[in-house]
């Protein structure tokens, strides 16, 4: 274990801070990224992998792919639609459509980037449908959908229910990082927060491949467990 | 193979084992619930807010109300289609070429290539008057000089020196 002796307690509600870690030295940009090693299926192929499921009838399929990206797809209809209600409803119908339209998906571009570009004409249809305006094409342009995970400053669903919700999972999942033994912590972290690949994570913590994959599950499996009575199936619970 | 799973999430399993989890996934509700709890965790981590619950139930319900897709499979779709496509046209040109090669040896006449029309046969005096006429028009009319013409350039060079 080098340089990584340190986890920064996070405020409830607030993104976990990590640590300044060895990734920046890397030069390995943050986010959740996969580096593709020769061999490995990559998150777009595991995206696509689920699509052509999901096009020979497996409805499941399709499913992964609504908790993969539903966050994703709100967050981004919050910035044309701004109630929140709406934003569901809006999402809910680019969903629909994007099922519907599966068949056309011949995987020219990323699943998401397709899928947000359903996302943003759902919502412009929306609000002049509603006889409200709707922003131009440049000011949203489902290009921007490519960089969407790193963009700043996007305003989440706020509602003050939504708010609690989202403090109360983040308390949760922060409270089980830190209970967690510290190669776990830092491994799910470099994971998680820089992006790193297993192969980087087993370089920086100096330990094979095998160990950083067994840790990282390990650390999900206490972290879900700690969640699981959040996770109830009480009908307005967040995931 | 929820260890799979994490890994899948991760883009770190190699192709069959990728398929595999995916299928396990699709398959069996406790793997998709595990995998919404890791994709929960991962948001959570990074400071990015939860859906609610009931609105992810509303999508699945109306998702499910839907009629089940069935879209056409695209024939030679990504490498390996363009591989197979390769092979073949590559079995075909060598089809191609061997049957032409086949034909051309077989063919008991030979290459049908133009032939000459016979010459016509004229007496022989007349024929060695014509050759030592052609004889003499070549020994005029010849471009390249006789080997008397040609000086021992590199001799003379190196006497020079």
């Amino acid at each position: 274990m080098k340089n990584l002796t340190f986890i920064i307690p996070q405020e409830a509600g607030k993104p976990f801070v990590a640590p300044p870690s060895p990734g920046s030295a890397l030069g390995v940009a943050s986010g959740t990224t996969t580096h593709p090693i020769q061999g490995r299926m990559s998150d777009r192929e595991i995206d696509q992998q689920l699509v052509e499921r999901a096009q020979r009838g497996e409805k499941r399929a399709f499913e992964l792919l609504v908790i993969k990206y539903q966050r994703k797809l709100e967050r981004l209809l919050s910035r044309i639609v701004r109630d929140p209600n709406e934003v569901e409803d809006v999402a809910q119908e680019a969903f629909v459509k994007a099922y519907r339209a599966l068949p056309n998906f011949r995987g020219d571009s990323a699943f998401y980037t397709w899928l947000y570009r359903i996302g943003i004409n759902t919502a412009k249809n929306y609000l002049i449908a509603q006889g409200r305006r709707a922003p131009t094409t440049t000011e949203f342009d489902s290009e921007e959908a490519e960089g969407f995970d790193d963009a700043a400053g996007l305003r989440d669903i706020n509602t003050p229910e939504n708010e609690l919700m989202s403090k109360q999972i983040g308390k949760t999942v922060n409270d089980a990082i830190d209970a967690l033994p510290e190669e776990l912590r830092t491994a799910i972290t470099l994971r998680e927060i820089d992006g790193l690949s297993y192969e980087e994570i087993a370089k920086v913590m100096d330990c094979p491949i095998g160990t950083v994959r067994s840790r990282i599950f390990r650390a999900r499996e206490a972290v879900a467990e700690r969640l699981r009575p959040q996770l109830g199936t009480t009908k307005d619970q967040r995931w | 193979m929820t260890q799979e799973l994490s890994s899948l999430m991760d883009g770190e399993l190699d192709g069959p084992e990728a398929e595999r989890a995916i299928r396990g996934c699709c398959g069996d509700e406790e793997l998709k619930r595990k995998w919404q709890a890791y994709h929960l965790i991962g948001d959570a981590m990074r400071g990015e807010g939860p859906c609610r619950r009931a609105s992810t139930d509303r999508i699945m319900a109306a998702i499910r109300q839907e009629p089940t897709v069935l879209a056409p499979r695209r024939p030679l779709a990504g490498v390996a289609g363009r591989v197979a496509f390769a092979a073949a046209a590559s079995v075909a040109t060598v089809a191609v070429v061997g049957w032409i090669g086949m034909q051309d040896r077989a063919s008991p006449a030979g290459p049908s290539i133009a032939q000459p029309a016979p010459a016509e046969t004229l007496p022989a005096s007349a024929r060695n008057e014509e050759i030592v006429l052609a004889s003499d028009y070549v020994v005029v009319h010849r471009q390249m000089p006789n080997a008397d013409f040609y000086r021992p350039v590199s001799a003379s060079a190196v006497g020079g020196r």
